[in-house]
């Protein structure tokens, strides 16, 4: 009765309401100039958790730990060119704003010593000769520090400024190399956060798209009209439009893990739309506030459901999950007002004829209600949620991209000069001001040292170790490397390494005090299976730990690294999501026995999403979808939608056992409903196909995920809920 | 008749000008981060403070100088593993310098070049303990400036051969009365202060006044040495042979 006023009121006033909308669009457009989107992957780990303050640590110690690799590749490298293009680039490189330094062969200082005197100077003062040339051949610290290992290539070392944006300065390095006749590639993590980023904002303009052309000729087919299509893409682009617009409002940036809330909201405010037409359309009545009204405690008490399930978000100690809520709550209010006051009143005003019920699909699924469907269900689940325990992560951030693709091929390109590009950082800390200054400790770090460089999937280890032995060698007038045998010659040599200005880079591996040593440990697995990687990962650091174990009883040791700070971002957002889900969950039952004044009824609503949990993780295992964090935000989209088709069904059916029996009821329930859940269904599918095309993978399998638990989610509420819903009515 | 007059005042100033510049010249002869005297030697505590921590050297320093020019000896006392390193620097009366470093490996000349290079990781450079070298220098004189509630005498130095040279260009504040050095300014080609030195607290020893706390700043590092003397000794005389290479 209140909801037939209202929808009266509303029929009286519906320019208001258009002007409103328009209004309010309008608005938010105006806002939308402002949005910034930073598809830059964040490293949001908590502030207590080890790996993060390992890092806060190392940056303290070392200040310029990050560094892009320049490679520069010829044909023949010992070739007087090859050094000019290098020299060039080197100067070059350190005009840029943003570098810190650059370590090249053409910048790097050597120490000459004789019985009489003692000389640091500078290989190439001005001019190259030949005479540097063999000094960077003949000495195996500068071979290792720039030769590539497969010997083809020089690499070029920059280090860049604390402060430095990646979008600032790669392309002026990139712009440098471009300049030179030689063949150069660069890379590291501020090259490949580079690419990520030029790869997701070209996806979200040209994806985003073709979803939303996609969605467009679904909802026409859907409606098969095309006025009713552009009404259905009106209801899923003004929620998705305010929604977006709530970003510059609130002073938000779309980030790489909110950029699921405008899919989200499309795949939402779409559904609703779907469910809104099919009913508006099938009703008996034939004034629009009865229609209307008809309609509206089902919209209201899904939305209402759906945004007090997702408020369980904004309960959660991980504050972006806090945010990722706090959108999709937006969302999902905006679509509910979208769905509520705005397509039924345009519906009413495109078509009043109401369409010929045609029964064949209702009976279909009347035909298939079968007790045994329940069983198949379990058995379905109980297979598909085993492969829960065949999750496995994959820490490797260039491998989340497709062949082909930039990073995929640049990775490719440095695994072959180099040996693998992955770094892990160790710290280790003796515990004492000047520990590394003892010779045992020395040389249990070059046994602990030796212990990693015979695994084969290590491709090099750098510590203080290098330039120490080439400088004591040199001191001691030898060409070659020469380990220290007192702690005289140790501290000495440690000493006029940290006071010289000779670019080695010795602050980035031994603290000022000498008893904290950075060891950086690079290794490669691209050719690895996911699995495959992840396993020899652990591996790995079993082996540093145990090899740590044995040489350093008294010292502690701590990791750090991209790949361990990729590894924990997937752990701890999967456990927070997981736990976000159960309190969706519980939120979610609560609410719906408060609906529907029956545990049971809010049982039953409750099993496609807890389905959709279960199959979403369970397929990931058994395709051997590596566990990465965006997948789990794709979650929230499955739980959404799948709880929201429930809850549609079994809204409609209660209101329908009202005045019909319950095979009637269940009859019209799919008339309704039924038809809706398909289309929504298969809407979302062809729409989202578009992300299949993406380049970064873990959009691109979660997409796949996406489509096939949600179609899992449609046979289930289809074929499960009414068999279940008939045994609790004893019918 | 105006004319001769201006001619005559200009030849009298080009006259001078050598003289003035001779004055300053042999003033800064004498003046050194640590006072002048024939014989010192300091216990000087050096704290290193850069972004990646703070670490210690305790040194020690000797000091000679008379008309044959000057020696000055640095070595590191604490921690023990760094006693084997020593800097000695030896001005001829031309300016002309030679450094030798020891170390466990033996002991070399350094070449000149490398004077500029820092001495136990810290701010200061071999360079920087010696008196200043007026050989590479052109000096002016510019008027004082009150600092720290003193009036100084400001000496501009300006590099001769500033090619490559990261620091071209000094300004020295010495105090009037003392003739102490208090200050030191040091700027790049480009006019960027790149260091500064300043003495932060003064003592006095059988009379004559001697830094107490000093610090050198480097901007770009962020970084700065603080060095605290703790003893002094100006009355004993430094063994000829603590100067002597051989001996090191």
């Amino acid at each position: 009765m209140f909801s037939y006023r209202i929808f009266s009121v509303l029929q009286k006033h519906k320019v208001i309401v258009f002007i409103l909308f328009a209004c309010l669009s309008g608005i938010a457009l105006f806002f939308l100039q402002n949005l910034s989107i930073n598809p830059e992957i964040e490293e949001f780990l908590p502030e207590d958790d080890p790996v993060y303050l390992q890092d806060l640590r190392l940056q303290k110690i070392f200040p310029n730990l990050e560094y892009v690799y320049v490679v520069v590749e010829a044909d023949d490298l010992w070739n007087r060119e090859v050094f000019s293009a290098i020299n060039r680039l080197t100067v070059s490189f350190a005009d840029i704003q943003g570098v810190d330094s650059v370590f090249s062969v053409t910048n790097i200082k050597d120490l000459k010593a004789d019985r009489e005197s003692l000389e640091f100077y500078s290989i190439f003062p001005g001019e190259l000769d030949s005479r540097g040339e063999q000094v960077i051949e003949e000495t195996a610290f500068f071979r290792k520090l720039f030769l590539s290992q497969d010997k083809k290539a020089f690499n070029i070392f920059l280090y860049l400024k604390e402060d430095t944006y990646y979008r600032d300065v790669i392309p002026e390095i990139k712009k440098a190399c471009g300049e030179e006749p030689l063949e150069t590639h660069i890379f590291g993590n501020e090259v490949i956060k580079f690419y990520i980023d030029d790869i997701i904002s070209r996806e979200l303009m040209l994806l985003g798209s073709i979803c939303l052309i996609l969605i467009f000729i679904m909802q026409i087919a859907v409606t098969r009209s095309f006025k009713k299509g552009i009404i259905l893409c009106l209801g899923s682009i003004i929620p998705t439009l305010w929604t977006i617009a709530m970003f510059p409002v609130l002073g938000k940036e779309i980030r790489i893990y909110t950029v699921i809330v405008p899919v989200f909201v499309l795949a939402i405010s779409t559904s609703y739309g779907i469910h809104v037409f099919r009913n508006f359309i099938v009703s008996e009545h034939d004034s629009f506030p009865e229609k209307a009204g008809e309609i509206a405690p089902v919209v209201f008490y899904t939305g209402l459901t759906t945004i007090f399930g997702f408020s369980a978000l904004l309960f959660t100690s991980i504050e972006i999950l806090r945010v990722l809520g706090m959108f999709i709550i937006f969302g999902v209010f905006y679509s509910f007002l979208t769905a509520l006051f705005f397509i039924p009143l345009l519906l009413h005003i495109s078509s009043r004829d109401r369409e010929v019920k045609s029964s064949g699909i209702a009976e279909f699924f009347l035909r298939n209600l079968k007790s045994r469907n329940i069983v198949i269900f379990v058995v379905l689940l109980c297979v598909c949620g085993a492969g829960i325990f065949f999750i496995h992560l994959d820490f490797r951030r260039s491998s989340s991209f497709k062949k082909g693709s930039a990073i995929a091929d640049l990775s490719e390109y440095f695994y072959a000069r180099n040996g693998g590009y992955e770094e892990i950082d160790l710290l280790i800390d003796t515990e004492e001001e000047y520990g590394f200054v003892a010779i045992e400790k020395y040389r249990a770090l070059k046994k602990f040292i030796s212990v990693l460089e015979r695994r084969d999937d290590v491709a090099s280890v750098v510590s203080f170790i290098d330039p120490l032995e080439w400088l004591n060698g040199r001191l001691y007038g030898s060409k070659d490397d020469l380990a220290p045998e007192s702690i005289e010659q140790l501290g000495e040599a440690l000493e006029l390494l940290s006071s010289q200005d000779i670019s080695l880079g010795i602050n980035n591996l031994i603290d000022i005090s000498y008893s904290k040593a950075r060891v950086s440990v690079r290794f490669g697995n691209i050719h690895h299976s996911p699995k495959e990687a992840d396993e020899a990962f652990q591996s790995l650091k079993r082996e540093i730990h145990e090899a740590f174990k044995a040489n350093f009883p008294d010292s502690s040791l701590s990791m750090g690294g991209l790949p361990l700070r990729m590894e924990k971002y997937s752990l701890y957002f999967i456990k927070g999501q997981v736990k976000a889900c159960i309190a969706f969950l519980i939120m979610l039952f609560l609410f719906l026995s408060f609906i529907f004044r029956s545990v049971k009824l809010a049982f039953i609503t409750m099993v496609p999403p807890v389905s959709s949990l279960v199959l979403f993780f369970g397929l990931m295992g058994w395709f051997g979808i590596p566990l990465h964090h965006f997948s789990s935000y794709m979650i929230a989209l499955v739980l959404g939608v799948s709880s929201d088709d429930a809850l549609y069904f079994n809204m409609i059916l209660r209101n329908q056992r009202k005045s019909h029996s319950f095979s009637e009821a269940l009859s019209l329930t799919f008339l309704k409903t039924g038809t809706a859940i398909i289309s929504t269904t298969l809407l979302i599918i062809i729409a989202s196909s578009a992300l299949l095309l993406s380049q970064f993978k873990p959009l691109a399998y979660a997409t796949l995920l996406v489509i096939l638990v949600l179609s899992l989610c449609t046979v289930i509420t289809c074929f499960i809920i009414p068999v279940l819903v008939r045994r609790i009515d004893g019918t | 008749m105006v004319r001769r007059f201006l001619a005559a005042g200009l030849f009298i100033f080009l006259l001078h000008l050598p003289v003035f510049s001779d004055e300053i010249e042999n003033r800064l002869q004498t003046v050194s981060l640590f006072g002048s005297g024939e014989n010192l030697s300091f216990t000087i505590l050096m704290t290193i403070n850069s972004p990646r921590g703070i670490k210690e050297r305790t040194i020690e320093a000797y000091m000679q100088q008379d008309e044959s020019g000057s020696n000055i000896l640095l070595q590191v006392i604490e921690p023990v593993f760094l006693r084997k390193l020593k800097f000695l620097q030896k001005k001829d009366k031309k300016g002309r310098e030679t450094i030798w470093m020891a170390a466990s490996s033996g002991v070399r000349r350094i070449s000149g070049q490398n004077s500029g290079e820092r001495v136990f990781d810290s701010d200061f450079t071999v360079e920087d303990f010696s008196s200043v070298n007026t050989d590479t220098y052109s000096f002016t004189e510019l008027p004082g400036e009150a600092v720290s509630n003193k009036t100084m005498d400001v000496i501009l130095g300006d590099l001769l051969k500033p090619r490559g040279a990261e620091i071209t260009r000094k300004k020295l504040y010495i105090d009037s009365e003392t003739d102490m050095l208090m200050q030191v300014d040091f700027f790049s080609f480009r006019g960027d202060l790149v260091k500064r030195y300043k003495v932060i607290e003064t003592q006095i020893k059988n009379g004559e006044p001697f830094p107490r706390i000093c610090r050198m700043d480097t901007f770009g590092d962020k970084s700065y040495t603080i060095l605290t003397v703790e003893k002094i000794d100006s009355e004993t005389a430094v063994p000829a042979n603590k100067f002597n290479p051989g001996s090191l």
